[in-house]
């Protein structure tokens, strides 16, 4: 069968009723999920399994297709205009949008977040159509040294990104790592920091922690005579989807093109995900924006580099479960999982033995991110609602979303407990100008950082040099260290001391 | 409660000498050189230095040591966020008497009645919200919430 004849027989069982309405459930759902503040694209995956224990494999993985791809981009919604974020990427560049929003140009943020969302999905499915097997297989080379690093990268560009104060990013990002210790040890088995207590054994789950520390935190604030209140309705402020979106391709074409390209490339590494890809983007950008003085103030810039690598990570992240079975994020796993379920077993055999079925969830990809450009034109027009609802109104609301959301995660009152402790934490550490975002992308990635670096410790025999042995681990290696030499230098030369009150990025710059 | 760097970091480092001494209490595995304890022991390390920096910057500026906000001044939003965080950690324990129905009807009414909503708004968009999200989350998504005294009728 020629690869024509697969693309023909693909496109034929994506364009079946089924399929297509799949697809559209999908999307729906993923928007009124991803849409809900505290509600994560994750959430909604998980919560669809069920449902597809009654389908046939191609309109299953449809479904969790769509709904995954609209929930992510959806998700930029309540950060957009509540602060809120949807996803752990979208809070990579939630001050930036909502200081959009403060300025009233929520329209704009939120056209070039759905427009330029779906411009990183189709290019991410189209680099997963073209040259998955390829760039999986350069990821297959890579070790637990190249894993580290990467992952140190991730880390270090939040800390550094999201405070004025690199020693608070710092103290939040090790209060992430921290965390993500609590339970079973990831090479030995042991139990750590679990104080005797069963669900803490199992580890402490971002997703109530990452509601608490965003919405419930966001939400007190607003309840003390010192803060500011959630936004306001920008008066006025007439919601025009995608109006100027092409003018900002032209004016910005390098970041579309670096973001889409750096979330394709990083997505695709096993068991990093697209996350990773947007902090990492919106941090790249900024280092090389000409105007970095601008970000943190809505400036578009950041924005769209960051939304564009979000989406092509999702699609990428696709290239290691299907080529070799290897989840590449919580998503994926999910669908991997289904996969399993339907008796497809992802892997290199697939594209041997049935090169349609890849062919055909690859590109149920491209019709899901085409309908974001309908859909988000809906969405940004329906969004306006959100911000006419009086206060009084939206806050229990979303604190009832926050308590089934948390709930929901693994049907237990602990993710709520979880909740509560981190939406104080995350309330006194906002107070005192240390940022969220790196506690949760601590918490996040904390596993795969741990067992990189214990496994490459292991192989080195406790030797750092031989974290640099190989020559991409040593780009890498070289890259941390020089970020690390440059914040220090910087550091020091800083004569006066920050001055007090200093606003943090998460805190809304404007 | 914004405190100065003068308290905080030296709170880090306490923090930080309290993890280290709990992770070196983490049994060694035979045969594992590196173990579950080596993680734990560098975010310690990496509290200690952190908190060092910040004590050193803390010294330098005049701040007072502590600034509680200002909740005199909106009686009502104190109130507002004592029932935020009490309302949810008495959640915890009345969830499955009372089922999540009955229970974010209460907590979501006591709150909007809080924050200055109409009595008709609470009366219509509490229970409305609250059974909405219950029969969404419960029938179409499998989410097992507990129904309380309303089983049977939900």
């Amino acid at each position: 069968m020629t690869n024509l004849d697969i693309l023909s027989q693909a496109l034929a069982n994506v364009l079946q009723f089924k399929v297509l309405a799949s697809i559209l459930i999908g999307a729906v759902y993923g928007l009124f999920i991803g849409a809900l503040p505290g509600l994560t694209a994750t959430m909604a995956t998980a919560l669809l399994v069920p449902l597809t224990f009654y389908m046939d494999p191609l309109p299953a993985i449809a479904l969790i297709v769509s709904s995954t791809a609209m929930a992510i981009t959806a998700g930029d919604i309540p950060g957009i205009l509540l602060r809120i974020p949807g996803t752990p990427a979208s809070a990579a560049y939630t001050d930036e949008a909502y200081a959009m929003t403060r300025q009233g140009r929520a329209s704009e943020a939120l056209s070039l977040g759905f427009f330029f969302s779906a411009m990183g999905g189709l290019i991410g499915a189209l680099v997963l159509l073209v040259s998955g097997p390829l760039l999986a297989r350069v990821a297959l080379n890579f070790s637990s040294f190249e894993f580290f690093w990467l992952a140190c990268l991730g880390l270090l560009t939040c800390a550094l990104v999201s405070s004025p104060q690199p020693a608070k990013g710092g103290v939040s990002l090790l209060l992430g790592l921290l965390v993500s210790t609590v339970g079973l040890d990831v090479t030995t088995g042991q139990p750590r920091f679990t104080f005797g207590s069963v669900e803490l054994s199992g580890g402490v789950s971002f997703i109530p922690v990452m509601i608490g520390m965003f919405a419930m935190s966001e939400i007190l604030r607003g309840f003390s005579a010192s803060a500011f209140d959630l936004p306001a309705p920008p008066k006025g402020e007439v919601y025009r989807p995608y109006r100027g979106i092409f003018s900002l391709v032209g004016r910005y074409p390098m970041s579309l093109l670096r973001g889409t390209a750096l979330g394709s490339a990083i997505g695709a590494l096993p068991g990093v995900g697209g996350d990773l890809a947007a902090w990492i983007a919106y941090g790249m950008s900024r280092r090389f924006s000409r105007t970095p003085e601008k970000f943190g103030t809505g400036h578009p810039e950041g924005l769209i580099e960051a939304t564009s690598s979000n989406n092509a990570g999702l699609s990428s992240a696709w290239i290691p479960a299907l080529v070799f079975g290897i989840p590449g994020d919580a998503v994926t796993a999910i669908a991997v999982g289904v996969l399993f379920m339907k008796g497809v077993a992802p892997g290199p055999r697939l594209f041997v033995e049935n090169p349609v079925m890849p062919t055909s969830i690859i590109l149920s990809f491209f019709v899901a991110n085409l309908l974001l450009f309908p859909l988000g034109y809906l969405a940004i027009k329906a969004s306006r609602r959100v911000l006419s609802v009086p206060r009084s109104v939206i806050v229990p609301m979303i604190l009832i979303c926050c308590f089934v959301g948390s709930y929901a995660v693994n049907n237990s009152l602990f993710g709520v407990g979880t909740m509560i402790v981190a939406g104080l934490v995350g309330y006194v550490m906002e107070r005192n100008q240390f940022p969220i975002a790196p506690v949760i992308l601590g918490l996040v990635l904390g596993p795969v950082l741990e067992r990189n670096f214990i496994m490459s410790m292991q192989i080195s025999h406790g030797n750092l040099l031989g974290f640099f042995q190989r020559p991409v681990a040593a780009g890498l290696g070289a890259l941390v260290c020089f970020m690390i030499a440059f914040t220090l230098v910087r550091a020091l030369r800083r004569k006066p001391a920050m001055p007090a009150g200093t606003p943090t990025i998460q805190k809304g710059s404007n | 409660m914004k405190l100065s760097d003068r308290i905080v970091g030296p709170g880090l480092i306490l923090l930080g000498a309290a993890v280290i001494l709990a992770a070196m209490r983490i049994p060694d595995v035979p045969g594992v050189r590196f173990g579950a304890d080596l993680m734990p022991v560098i975010c310690g390390c990496g509290f200690v230095l952190f908190g060092a920096v910040l004590t050193r910057s803390g010294l330098r500026d005049s701040e007072p040591l502590a600034e509680f906000d200002d909740w005199r001044v909106a009686p009502r939003k104190l109130l507002s966020a004592i029932w935020v965080v009490g309302g949810l950690c008495a959640g915890i324990v009345l969830f499955e008497p009372m089922g999540f129905a009955l229970f974010g009807i209460i907590f979501m009414a006591g709150l909007m009645v809080l924050m200055g909503a109409r009595p008709l708004t609470v009366a219509v968009i509490a229970p409305s919200f609250v059974l909405a999200l219950y029969l969404v989350f419960s029938r179409i998504m499998f989410v097992d919430l507990p129904a309380g005294p309303l089983e049977g009728i939900l």
